[in-house]
């Protein structure tokens, strides 16, 4: 596939949290064997990032931060460590304040990259267009996803819009999305293939 | 108010950087000013410094000072550069110094350091902590714990029969003893909060864990060895 700078490339927050990286203090490197902890999708997103940069086109994402910020940052910062299936050994609450900081501190770089498009509040006829079309309820987005696709829908583009996401909300309903809306979802670990 | 990046070092005599020399950059200009000593030379911030100088307070020092902070720092900041700089190097830096006690006080503040920190690390570990607010306040108990562990056992251990000990060989130690004393109170009084000062924790977080590097101090986490230091 290749980029069209007339496309809009947007991003879900999970994902620009993936495309951290985490700073292992000095004190701990050894026990994890680096001093950089990375999400398993990173090199496919930062790809993407490259070749975006390369053509020139900005990449989105959505805002206002979603009110769970605070909870998905310790959310990624746990399953990173997780990952890794290393026991930090000694002070294992400070380790965990610095990955925590630093995945705030490079989240905030990454940022600086994006152009924003606002979430849409009036979200309640996308919320019941689910909720009438998913099989499974528990399929049905959160207000939060349903914000982001009543956002992006309403954004002007001439050409394609990819949203690219690890959320299962978002690639269990992309069939029903790209009907509606004509959004395509782009899960997190294909993200590569858009290059 | 210029932000300027200087390492500097500590001893009994005050604050001091060896390899400084100020040259102009893109956020400050040095100029020269008729001294009695001969041509004096100063700094002025430009735009660019300006810039950076909001940039800062905006984004990293609103997460650990509030605003009033942030003004009397300022306030601070202004009336030291009115002083001449023997008043600065006579009278600040005693401002810094820590009293240097005798050696059976030190010992039995360091003891009661130490209760008062394993007391508030039992508590700590009971709680289970789910906001960024908690996970501050547990770090910082934990890393005060063994801070306060590592001058009982380590740092301060054969004080009582060191001979000829060189108190101002220590002004770091002294500096976290000192800080450590303070923050207890303010410690046992968030823990009995539902919602803790998320400013108020990261100021001390940043003092505590941020503010020394390995180079400086041996209890830091930019020490690869600093697992050897942990008792």
């Amino acid at each position: 596939m290749t980029l069209y700078d007339n496309n809009t490339y947007s991003f879900d927050d999970c994902s620009i949290f993936n495309l951290c990286e985490i700073n292992i203090p000095n004190s701990w490197s050894e026990m994890f064997g680096t001093n950089r902890l990375r999400s398993y999708n990173y090199g496919k997103l930062v790809r993407l990032m490259a070749s975006l940069n390369q053509q020139n086109i900005i990449p989105y994402r959505f805002i206002p931060e979603s009110e769970k910020f605070n909870s998905n940052l310790i959310k990624h910062a746990n399953q990173l460590l997780i990952k890794t299936k290393i026991n930090p050994a000694f002070m294992d609450l400070v380790f965990k304040k610095e990955v925590i900081e630093s995945l705030k501190f490079s989240f905030k770089g990454v940022l600086k990259v994006f152009n924003t498009i606002q979430k849409n509040d009036n979200f309640q006829n996308i919320k019941q267009f689910f909720e009438q079309n998913c099989q499974v309820p528990t399929n049905v987005p959160n207000n939060d996803d349903c914000k982001i696709i009543g956002g992006l829908n309403s954004f002007n583009c001439l050409g394609n819009k990819f949203f690219i996401s690890a959320d299962n909300h978002f690639r269990n309903n992309c069939d029903l999305i790209k009907q509606e809306w004509n959004i395509t979802i782009v899960p997190e670990h294909e993200c590569h293939l858009l290059c | 108010m210029i932000p300027i990046d200087v390492d500097f070092r500590l001893n009994k005599y005050g604050s001091f950087s060896t390899d400084l020399v100020l040259e102009s950059t893109d956020y400050y200009n040095i100029y020269e000013y008729p001294a009695s000593f001969g041509d004096g030379k100063g700094l002025h911030i430009v735009q660019k410094g300006r810039e950076l100088a909001k940039e800062v307070v905006t984004t990293k020092l609103s997460e650990i000072m509030k605003s009033q902070e942030i003004k009397e720092l300022e306030d601070e900041i202004n009336d030291m550069s009115k002083k001449r700089a023997d008043e600065l190097s006579n009278d600040e830096h005693k401002m810094l110094f820590v009293d240097i006690d005798d050696r059976t006080h030190l010992i039995s503040r360091i003891r009661t350091v130490h209760i008062d920190f394993l007391d508030l690390y039992e508590e700590v570990k009971k709680q289970e902590a789910s906001t960024i607010a908690d996970i501050t306040f547990s770090a910082l108990v934990e890393y005060c714990f063994y801070l306060s562990s590592f001058f009982m056992k380590k740092r301060f251990k054969n004080i009582e029969t060191a001979g000829d000990y060189d108190f101002d060989a220590y002004m770091f130690d002294y500096y976290f003893l000192y800080n450590l004393e303070q923050i207890i109170p303010i410690l046992k009084k968030q823990l009995g909060v539902d919602k803790k000062d998320e400013t108020l924790l990261n100021k001390f977080y940043q003092y505590f864990v941020q503010s020394i590097k390995e180079q400086k101090y041996p209890f830091s986490i930019d020490n690869k060895h600093l697992k050897d230091l942990i008792v």
